[in-house]
């Protein structure tokens, strides 16, 4: 029988170390939520794992002025819970509520969404939303950092090799809270779901006249990888939230997942669901009428 | 609460083994650990229908550790039915072990056994099958077509029947407005947290042993002898501890495939599937299609119904005759209607087999007829609980049809406590709001049997015995499912008895150990029929403690009484511990009953339903914000247990209204065999159930119960449902409702 084999590095430069022995058959494991469901095919295939769970730095959330820096082991609970994500970055807060269930919060991380590149993978489109960079740590013990849209590049795919590890991801923390995230599921269901259309929203707006500055809207779950959608984020520019204005974004939303889904009889509802999210998330931000 | 002047009986005790279930000490098959057990991995077929062209087991043999592999040419030649539990009993045998004209996706090809399970799972990947593949009929209304491919020699059709009374056609005729109405069911998982699984071993003499979570320990012997050609008593049967079943291990399915690897490597051997498995390759609900039509006049009276169900049982017959007979009698025992005719068409498909499925075809009937009546009473403009009212029989009333009475029939008294409960009245005054969000109120009314009187053999027989320290040995064919039956039956004789329920053993069903049961656990039968052996047997039991407390204590009978494990008499008093030891001392006597039990009857149990429900126009998602639900129990044994049930019911019935459904892809193959394709409710969505319970006694139920666990789970589809179409003016007749088909069905209004 072919092995599996176990490695668990307690600090950077022993990671380096594992990561510049890693083979075509090397695994990080974060949470194991994702990763653990393949276990079954990787053991016939023989695989050495590298378990992130005794990195003690991993686990550490740091503040510097206008940046969070999330660690590659800080769970979604820990964010979802964490105060001020929750001021602040409250869609970041949302997204990281609503992966799975809290059993599954306990465990997965964010650089495992963004490693597994699912079209449904939640944080991605979050991530992106948020114009975060992610830091990466090669067998060399070189760091670097590179945006989202470097990283992921299509469903299962990244530009990651196979000796570099996700070490955090920096945030840029917005400079008002205006943002939120929502999702609907792929099935009726309304908790531990995976998203048939999520969506995040970040706004600037300018006190008083409360005018949106800058808007960035990300659709997950609608194309392979999240994607920004430009028509629907230029409609905000310049405006006071109101009602029409939250009409015409879920229109223009709704218009750019018709691009991208096509004539599919399987994805059609996510036209009602986008609307629909879209609508929400106006209305949970701004408390309008809708 | 406990009933008037009794101890036991009505009070919630916790299951009997709550406390290694809470511990994790409890063993399911899947945990037990024979010496020298081998496992077995089945191979699948990954196709909806042909034949198997080609079987390559080079490679697979060739993985270290395996033992052997088993095809359908190795497997016995001897067709059964697994839905069959009585020698006897006339049924179509279509089933075999292994097969090489496979009917379905997930029918059985062959078996690696193995000495590790890691190497049973890889040897079955390697397993090449090449197949002939033939056209797969899908939809059962395509089945019965001239040019439908045929699924078995004796073609597609497999049955039809007909129930009717009066004259239907000819009163339709007579009616004021009649409603029409095709509604839709799907095939549905169980979904029971236990996967499938069994052990079975063979001694030195020949006889195979199998471990397995069951529901009929009786039925899979007889199963597993006729599948091998064995006779009955070379095989033994032990239940073991179940993780949830709902009818899903009704029929012997890895029995005889487990019993048959162990007679061929002479070792024990593990079968136990994986979800994927058990979604595929164990059953599934029956899917109906009903089509109706309701004849009313102005009053709301309903003078003719006609009913026709299509009964979709998959690849196999199973119980495919009997179900459409178990949901047609439904319909003439819940509202008062003279001419009716109901019938049924059975066919095969090339979809996965159903089975047993709680409330055996009552969740499907239910649903067709009582939309069907929502539209009506829309239709009439009147009420809906107005409407059912003018309708629903009284208790005695005399079924119709000839079934057997009904008996202490308490619907209107679950109706109108459910009206009261649900403020019905206040919340149909409610507007149903006219923009994003939708809210609607609906309800449904149900009944559902207690045992197979009137239909099969019903009877069991069971053995009780005071020990001499004291205690109480009840063995009896009893399957306790997670439900509670063990307490259950420890309650009713404790209450007969006065002694404490923990004073009472009732160990786990073995064909060997305990005395023969017509039925198992099956058609709703076991408070009401098991049950109500234990109560006489116990009656009988203390019987015979009196006569010997009288002898010991010098007393006569009549003068005695029963308290907390003693008699006591005018003048002293003794323990049962000293009364069953005296007897077994001076009297060369063991106080011990072997009671033969015919269920006396058939009563109806009734439940009414109630839910409101919001509806998002625009993404088609439904929350279920409120819910009552009443049953007409008799009287609860164990009102905790009831409660559960009924809990337990509304997240299963809910499942079938908004979300569980196997699809196919145009093949036939399953697009659902995993719980993140097929999706059930969790927590989340469960809305805070309020239970109430009419207990107005059955005369010939002990202590005036009846059942509860297939029922509560009937009428919840169709209260759901008729709040969604309250809600929207919609005509939803496809279940479950999901978010397509509901934001279809409003563009349809
Ligand atoms: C029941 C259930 C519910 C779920 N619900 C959701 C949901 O609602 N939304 C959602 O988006 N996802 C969901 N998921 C998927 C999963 O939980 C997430 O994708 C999670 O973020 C994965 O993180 P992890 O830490 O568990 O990663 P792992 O499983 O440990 O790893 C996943 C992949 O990332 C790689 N990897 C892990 N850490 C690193 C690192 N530091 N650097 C480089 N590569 C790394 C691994 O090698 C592997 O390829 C669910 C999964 C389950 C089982």
């Amino acid at each position: 029988m072919p092995e599996l084999r176990f490695e668990m590095p307690s600090n950077l430069p022993e990671l380096a170390e594992c990561l510049a022995g890693a083979g075509d058959d090397t695994r990080l494991l974060g949470g194991g939520t994702d990763l653990l469901l393949q276990l079954p095919a990787l053991r016939f295939q023989g695989t050495t794992l590298i378990d992130l769970s005794g990195m003690r730095e991993l686990s550490e959330m740091r503040f510097e002025k206008d940046v969070l820096e999330i660690g590659a082991n800080v769970t979604y609970a820990r964010i979802a819970q964490d105060p001020f994500i929750r001021s602040r970055i409250p869609c970041l807060a949302a997204m990281a509520a609503r992966i799975g269930s809290p059993q599954i919060r306990n465990c997965a991380c964010l650089p495992g969404n963004l490693v597994n590149a699912s079209p449904g993978g939640d944080a991605i489109g979050t991530i992106l939303a948020l114009d975060a960079r992610v830091r990466l740590l090669n067998g060399a013990g070189a760091i670097r950092e590179c945006a989202i849209d470097e990283l992921v590049l299509g469903i299962g795919k990244t530009s990651l090799s196979r000796n570099e590890a996700i070490i955090g991801v920096r945030i840029p923390i917005p400079a008002s809270p205006w943002n939120a995230y929502g999702k609907i599921g792929l099935t009726p269901r309304r908790e531990v779901i995976i998203a048939n259309v999520s969506l995040t929203m970040v706004f600037e707006i300018t006190e008083p006249d409360r005018r949106i500055r800058a808007a960035r809207m990300v659709l997950g779950s609608t194309s392979p990888r999240a994607h920004r959608v430009s028509s629907a984020e230029a409609l905000c520019v310049d405006q006071v939230p109101s009602s029409e204005l939250a009409r015409e974004v879920a229109e223009a939303l709704k218009r750019d997942v018709a691009g991208t889904i096509g004539a599919n009889p399987a994805f059609q509802h996510k036209l009602n669901d986008v609307r629909g999210l879209a609508l929400d998330l106006f209305h949970e931000l701004f408390a309008l009428e809708l | 609460m406990p009933a008037a002047g009794l101890k036991y009986i009505g009070k919630s005790i916790p299951i009997h083994d709550v406390r290694e279930k809470a511990t994790g000490a409890l063993r399911y098959a899947g945990d037990l650990k024979l010496h020298g057990v081998l496992h077995a991995k089945l191979v699948l077929s990954e196709i909806a229908h042909g034949r198997v062209k080609h079987l390559d087991l080079e490679q697979a043999l060739a993985v270290p550790g395996v033992v052997g592999i088993y095809t359908y040419r190795d497997a016995p030649d001897h067709p059964y039915n697994s839905h069959q539990w009585l020698e006897g009993m006339e049924v179509q045998k279509d089933e075999l072990i292994f097969t090489d004209h496979v009917r379905f996706h997930g029918d059985r090809i062959a078996a690696v056994v193995a000495e590790t399970r890691e190497a049973s799972e890889r040897a079955a990947r390697l397993v090449h099958v090449e197949y002939d593949e033939l056209p797969a009929v899908i939809d059962p209304e395509a089945a019965g077509l001239l040019n439908a491919t045929p699924i078995h020699a004796s073609g597609n059709h497999i049955v039809h029947k007909r129930i009717a009374c009066g004259d239907a056609e000819s009163r339709m005729r007579d009616a004021d407005l009649v409603i029409e109405d095709r509604i839709e069911t799907p095939k549905v998982h169980h979904a029971a947290m236990e996967t499938h699984g069994c052990i079975a071993e063979v001694d030195a003499q020949g006889t195979i042993t199998v471990r397995t979570p069951c529901q009929v320990i009786f039925q899979v012997q007889l199963i597993v002898s006729q599948a091998l050609g064995l006779p009955m008593d070379k095989v033994r049967v032990l239940k073991t501890t179940l993780g949830g079943s709902f009818g899903g291990k009704g029929q012997p399915i890895l029995e005889p495939v487990a019993a048959f690897l162990a007679l061929k490597v002479g070792k024990p051997v593990r079968l136990v599937l994986d979800r994927t498995e058990t979604i595929l390759s164990t059953r599934t609900r029956t899917k109906a299609i009903g089509r109706v039509r309701t004849g009313v006049d102005r009053k709301g009276r309903i003078v003719a119904r006609e009913i026709h169900m299509l009964v979709d049982t998959g690849a196999y017959c199973t119980n495919g005759e009997v179900i459409p007979m178990a949901m047609g009698k439904k319909s003439f025992r819940l509202y008062q209607i003279q001419d009716q005719i109901f019938e049924a068409d059975v066919v095969y498909t090339n979809t996965p087999v159903a089975g047993a499925c709680r409330g055996y075809g009552s969740p499907q009937i239910c649903a067709v007829t009582e939309i069907n009546l929502d539209h009506a009473a829309r239709a009439l403009g009147m009420d809906p609980v107005e409407f059912r009212m003018r309708n629903l029989v009284h208790p005695y009333n005399a079924d119709p049809a000839g079934g057997p009475s009904i008996g202490n029939a308490r619907i209107r008294d679950c109706v109108t406590k459910g009206s009261d409960l649900f403020q019905w009245r206040e919340k149909s005054a409610r507007p149903k709001g006219g923009g994003r969000i939708a809210r609607g109120i609906g309800m449904a009314c149900c009944t559902h049997g207690n045992g197979y009187y009137g239909g099969f053999p019903d009877f069991i027989t069971v053995d009780l015995r005071l020990t001499p320290d004291g205690a109480v040995v009840i063995k009896g064919a009893f399957h306790d499912l997670g439900c509670g039956t063990v307490m259950t039956m420890m309650q009713i004789a404790a209450e007969v008895l006065d002694l404490d329920p923990s004073s009472i053993l009732i160990p786990d069903a073995d064909t060997l150990v305990c005395p023969f049961d017509s039925a198992g656990t099956q058609a709703s039968r076991v408070t009401y029929v098991c049950g109500g052996a234990v109560h006489q047997a116990a009656g009988e039991l203390k019987r015979k403690l009196l006569e010997s407390a009288a002898t010991l204590l010098a007393e006569p009978i009549s003068g005695l009484r029963l308290e907390q494990g003693y008699v006591i008499g005018s003048s002293g008093r003794a323990s049962y511990q000293e009364i069953a030891q005296y007897a077994q001392r001076q009297l060369r006597s063991d106080l011990c009953v072997n009671l033969l039990y015919q269920s006396p009857g058939n009563p109806a149990s009734y439940g009414a339903h109630f839910a409101e429900v919001e509806v998002d126009r625009i993404t088609g998602r439904v929350r279920v914000l409120d819910y009552v639900a009443v049953h007409d129990v008799g009287q609860a044994i164990n009102t905790g247990f009831v409660e559960g049930q009924i809990q337990g019911s509304v997240q299963m019935g809910l499942g079938m209204a908004l979300m569980e459904e196997l699809t196919f892809d145009a093949r036939g193959r399953v697009t659902s065999s995993r719980f993140s394709r097929y999706t059930v409710p969790n927590a989340p969505e469960m809305p805070n159930v309020r239970v109430a319970l009419i207990e107005e006694g059955e005369e010939s139920g002990p202590f005036g119960a009846k059942s509860i666990g297939e029922i509560a789970t009937v009428p919840v589809a169709p209260a759901i449902i008729n709040a969604i179409n309250d809600a929207l003016g919609t005509r939803i007749s496809v279940m479950p409702a999901t978010p397509e088909r509901i934001v279809a069905a409003i563009q349809d209004v």
